[in-house]
């Protein structure tokens, strides 16, 4: 079953890609304040409004291709609009894990769990929009596993995270 | 071991030294810091320079600022199972490494920290070249208590290693000069261009063109001059060639490796020796590469990629195990490098005939592009000459196609691609770190993927396998995973 990440998150991505939209919309004063040509203002016009409906929109269709679950052996996730992009994670390869929180993720209550593996801290996993409470469970379950234990074993599961998880009908 | 440690636990987490806010920005500004403060000096002296001193005021306030919200803000602690550290104003960051996943922990004490009686503490995880957790800067006596604390937690052990010669090494490869001439006369980087120049006249001649009429046309409508310069281009590219030739042989002159217990030692050069060690429970991947002159003479280079150890002193890097070897030698070094006997590279599985037209669509776009600017421009023959070079882009699809396989074993992965320099990687999956399949918009549509298999190995730890059926990328992955789950990764073990 697949689990989605929290739906404030598309406000985050949402405020960091209309940041994007102010540069050409701060361009079109400045070239209207100047005086520039009527089509070079329509043409930069049109430049933020398409910068802006992408600002909105694109963080709608992330967010719908966003999935993650945690297995027996390893954590799977999905994401990416125009890049498809798939990742296993065998638990046993964890080496350790950061939960993180920019201001306006921790004023939604949500935060982004990184999970590194070895190899000079560069391969890392990032999991947005997860609610503190679930960012701390996972990383507990991530964490639970240690060298001591015989590899063999399948890491049980504890409580399930409280939020329902969403049906996708992945064949996964 | 006691339950109980002088380290610092949740409810009275611990902090950076004061004295960080000094430390700090001479760290971060690193050799500036002097003429930095003199053009202060200067700055507040001369009327003119009123916007360069508000820029350095400015870099010094930021450098200050970034410090006292680190010192501020950054707190640290240990509980039962896990070193914790947190850090950050506005992104917050919480950092969790598990006790037994410490590999090491070092101390050390750049000199203006040790003035003030600081020093660093760095914490490493498996396989880390770098540190994962730097303390910049507590007391020095407590960075030593943290230190021993932790290591005595994580129960990590420093490696010993025997330096003597014994009976038993094994010399595993020993390069005659001979051979590293070829090896630099085979080297890819004027290879290259010498195929370029003949690609360019072999397509010419297909189209119709007599090189001879050409240069006849060329050299009345062109000033000697210009011949001069293609005289020097090309003896330009000799030098280069010979010099490549010289650089090999000098570099790698005796190239020796030896066999000592676990350790893979090699020594060479001629001006200067140089030496290296690869122990073979570090290595993450090995490597053979064929520049396609080397293919021909039947020669391949081998080389393991290997992760680092900041306490042993070793980085993460890529040793070479032969610059040179005939292919014949390749499966037995290959298989002395991975501990594994009966290594080798046949059985690979091809992928998807569907990455020809793949390969041969992304080569045509920016030939057409390319074409259609001057034959819009100039003369419409110029789609000929896009025509023309689309024969050898179907050429070059298919060899690409032709060149790409793979094969998963129950501990091995190999995959091989490239067609101007061909690559075999060697990855046992106990050393595979995570496994990703990535699709482009236009693989989406073909129903294919790429399977990306990343290992704790330097900076080329990825090892691609493209163009796959989009089922077998998925299976593949999942396998990995499977397999590479069922072992503990331990980088000096395994």
């Amino acid at each position: 079953m697949d689990r989605r990440l929290d739906p404030s998150i598309r406000v985050v991505w949402l405020v960091s890609g209309l940041i994007w939209a102010v540069v050409p919309l701060v361009a079109l004063v400045i070239g209207w304040a100047f005086g520039v040509p009527g089509w070079l203002l329509g043409v930069l016009g049109a430049i933020a409004v398409v910068v802006g409906v992408t600002a909105i929109t694109y963080p709608l269709a992330r967010y719908r291709n966003w999935a993650w679950r945690l297995r027996d052996d390893d954590l799977v996730i999905r994401h990416g609009v125009v890049f498809k992009l798939e990742r296993w994670i065998p638990r046993t390869r964890v080496q350790y894990v950061d939960i993180a929180g920019g201001p306006i993720e921790r004023a939604l209550g949500i935060r982004t769990l990184v999970v590194y593996t070895a190899g000079s801290g560069l391969l890392s996993v990032s999991i947005p929009g997860l609610p503190q409470a679930e960012a701390e469970s996972l990383r507990a379950e991530l964490l639970a596993w240690s060298v001591a234990d015989a590899p063999e074993e399948p890491v049980g599961s504890t409580a399930e995270p409280t939020r329902p998880p969403d049906d996708v009908g992945d064949p996964w | 071991m006691t339950t109980s440690h002088p380290l610092p636990g949740p409810d009275d987490p611990g902090r950076l030294h004061p004295l960080t806010l000094v430390a700090g920005p001479i760290r971060q500004l690193g050799g500036w810091i002097v003429p930095l403060i003199i053009a202060l000096i200067l700055g507040t002296r001369s009327e003119g320079a009123f916007g360069g001193f508000g820029f350095l005021v400015l870099i010094l306030a930021g450098t200050v600022a970034s410090q006292v919200i680190q010192f501020l803000r950054l707190r640290w602690w240990v509980d039962h199972d896990a070193f914790h550290l947190r850090t950050g104003l506005l992104q917050v960051e919480n950092r969790t490494v598990p006790l037994d996943r410490i590999h090491n922990v070092d101390v050390t004490e750049p000199i203006f920290a040790r003035l003030l009686g600081m020093a660093e503490v760095r914490i490493e995880s498996a396989g880390s070249s770098a540190a994962d957790v730097n303390l910049r800067y507590v007391a020095a006596d407590q960075a030593l208590t943290i230190r021993d604390g932790l290591r005595g937690l994580a129960g990590a052990a420093a490696p010993t290693e025997s330096e003597e010669a014994t009976p038993e090494d094994r010399i595993l490869v020993h390069t005659p000069t001979s051979e590293l001439l070829v090896a630099g006369a085979t080297n890819n980087r004027i290879g290259a261009l010498a195929v370029a120049a003949a690609a360019v006249v072999g397509v010419l001649f297909e189209a119709g063109v007599d090189p001879e009429a050409l240069f006849d046309v060329a050299g009345d409508l062109v000033r000697p001059g210009v011949w001069l310069v293609v005289i020097v281009i090309v003896a330009a590219i000799v030098v280069g060639w010979l010099v490549s030739i010289a650089e090999s042989v000098l570099r790698f002159h005796d190239f020796t490796l030896t066999l000592h217990e676990d350790e893979a030692r090699r020594t060479h050069g001629l001006l200067s020796r140089s030496s290296g060690r690869i122990p073979l429970a570090r290595v993450q991947t090995v490597r053979v590469e064929q520049p396609f002159l080397r293919r021909w003479l039947h020669r391949s280079t081998i080389v393991a990629d290997t992760a680092g150890s900041v306490s042993a002193g070793i980085s993460a890097g890529t040793g070479t195990v032969s610059p040179i070897e005939p292919d014949g030698r390749v499966p037995e070094l290959v298989s002395t490098m991975l501990r594994r006997p009966g290594t080798d590279a046949t059985g690979l599985h091809p992928v998807s005939r569907l990455a020809i037209r793949r390969a041969f669509v992304r080569a045509i776009v920016p030939i057409v592009l390319l074409a259609a600017v001057p034959a819009i421009l100039f003369s419409p023959w110029w789609a000929l000459v896009a025509a023309g070079l689309a024969i050898p882009a179907w050429f070059w699809a298919r060899a690409r196609w032709a060149a790409i396989g793979h094969r998963l074993d129950e501990d091995l992965l190999v995959v091989r691609s490239g067609v101007f320099t061909r690559r075999t990687w060697f990855v046992p999956t106990a050393k595979v770190q995570a496994v990703g399949v990535r699709r482009t918009p236009f693989q989406r549509r073909l129903g294919l993927a790429d399977l990306r298999v990343e290992s704790a190995a330097s900076a080329d730890g990825t090892v691609v396998v493209i163009d796959l059926e989009l089922d077998t990328a998925h299976a593949l992955a999942e396998r990995l995973s499977d397999r590479s789950s069922a072992t503990a990764f331990v980088s000096d073990g395994v």
